[in-house]
């Protein structure tokens, strides 16, 4: 889509027209959920908070000034959730896990009727390769791992990331550098 | 940038690119993109019925306290009686300006009551799949019809 046809399509949405929202979430889904699911490690988590994602785009996307920026605006809603879903669940003291679907809920999400199911995609979730990347993931300071995984999952250059974070360029680069090394030899070591 | 900046971001451009398989992540099932679309479809429906619901009683507002203004008069003592009353002005169409002003505030925190509770009511015991849950928000949109075709809105 061109720049005008997507300053068309935000205008659009900030009317809340449904089907300019629809095409945002498909236009999104996949890569927020991307992110939430590398993040969180788990797939019901993941898709609980793009739902809620989706929801605050609904009801904050007014006091959205577009200026080019929508996606740092939106992966940056979806990155502040993850962190206080992260920061809860520490408070609970429940490591993060790979969890497959099970039917079960987390609590706090919304009661929709719920659409999951066992996945016959859990077994492939859990193979060993997997299970590796997510603990190497895990081994990444929160900020560390946001800052890989919003530059594999969002558009955004580096500079950008820096700016959603509150830290400066030099920093985020160090930090993704040294993430970078860590994810590498975690799964080097694994092969 | 500096060139040192460069090289280390293309060179880790360069190492995600090779990561970038691994990272990736299964896309989300199907069944939940279409209930995150039709959660979407509650709130916009919920947002839109706020405003509308502020657009119609805002100025329906202002014209009672107009009305009420002419009717019985606005009391304006030259000297206000006690402390409580020390910011109210002496002139009749300030205090008047300042009557309203209080009135559209008050309005406003009524409506973002009434998107709180509408929130909750979502939130708590919410479907947005039209089922009996979704019954309350129905009636508040029958009786706007209603109130509109009462005030020729």
């Amino acid at each position: 889509m061109d720049q005008a046809g997507f300053d068309r399509l935000l205008r659009r949405a900030r009317r809340r027209d449904p089907e300019a929202l629809h095409e945002l979430v498909d236009l999104y889904s996949a890569r927020l959920y991307g992110l939430l699911y590398r993040l969180t490690s788990s797939r019901e988590t993941a898709e609980d908070l793009m739902q809620e994602t989706f929801l605050r785009l609904v009801r904050t996307i007014g006091d959205y000034e577009h200026q080019g920026k929508f996606e740092s605006w939106l992966f940056r809603i979806a990155a502040n959730l993850a962190r206080d879903h992260a920061r809860r669940r520490k408070r609970r003291g429940r490591a993060a896990t790979i969890e497959c679907s099970s039917g079960a809920k987390d609590s706090g999400s919304f009661d929709l009727a719920d659409p999951r199911q066992p996945d016959p995609e859990c077994e492939t979730e859990r193979s060993e390769m997997e299970q590796r990347l997510n603990e190497s993931l895990q081994g990444l300071s929160d900020i560390d791992r946001e800052i890989i995984l919003l530059r594999h999952f969002s558009d955004l250059p580096f500079r950008e990331i820096a700016d959603m974070l509150d830290i400066p360029l030099g920093t985020a680069l160090a930090r993704a550098h040294r993430a970078m090394k860590h994810l590498r030899g975690a799964l080097r070591d694994g092969a | 940038m500096s060139r040192g900046f460069q090289q280390l971001e293309s060179g880790l451009e360069r190492g995600l690119r090779e990561l970038g398989p691994r990272l990736d992540a299964p896309p989300p099932r199907t069944m939940w993109v279409e209930a995150v679309k039709d959660a979407v479809d509650f709130e916009a429906r919920r947002w839109r019925r706020t405003r509308r619901l502020v657009r119609l009683v805002r100025p329906l507002v202002g014209m009672a306290a107009a009305l009420l203004v002419l009717t019985v008069g606005f009391p304006a003592p030259d000297v206000p009686p006690n402390d409580m009353l020390a910011h109210v002005s002496a002139d009749p169409d300030a205090a008047v300006a300042q009557w309203l002003g209080a009135l559209e505030d008050s309005g406003e925190r009524l409506t973002a009551l009434v998107d709180q509770d509408t929130l909750l009511d979502y939130t708590g015991n919410g479907s947005d799949t039209g089922g009996t849950d979704a019954d309350p928000l129905r009636l508040i949109e029958e009786s706007l019809d209603h109130f509109e075709s009462m005030v020729g809105a």
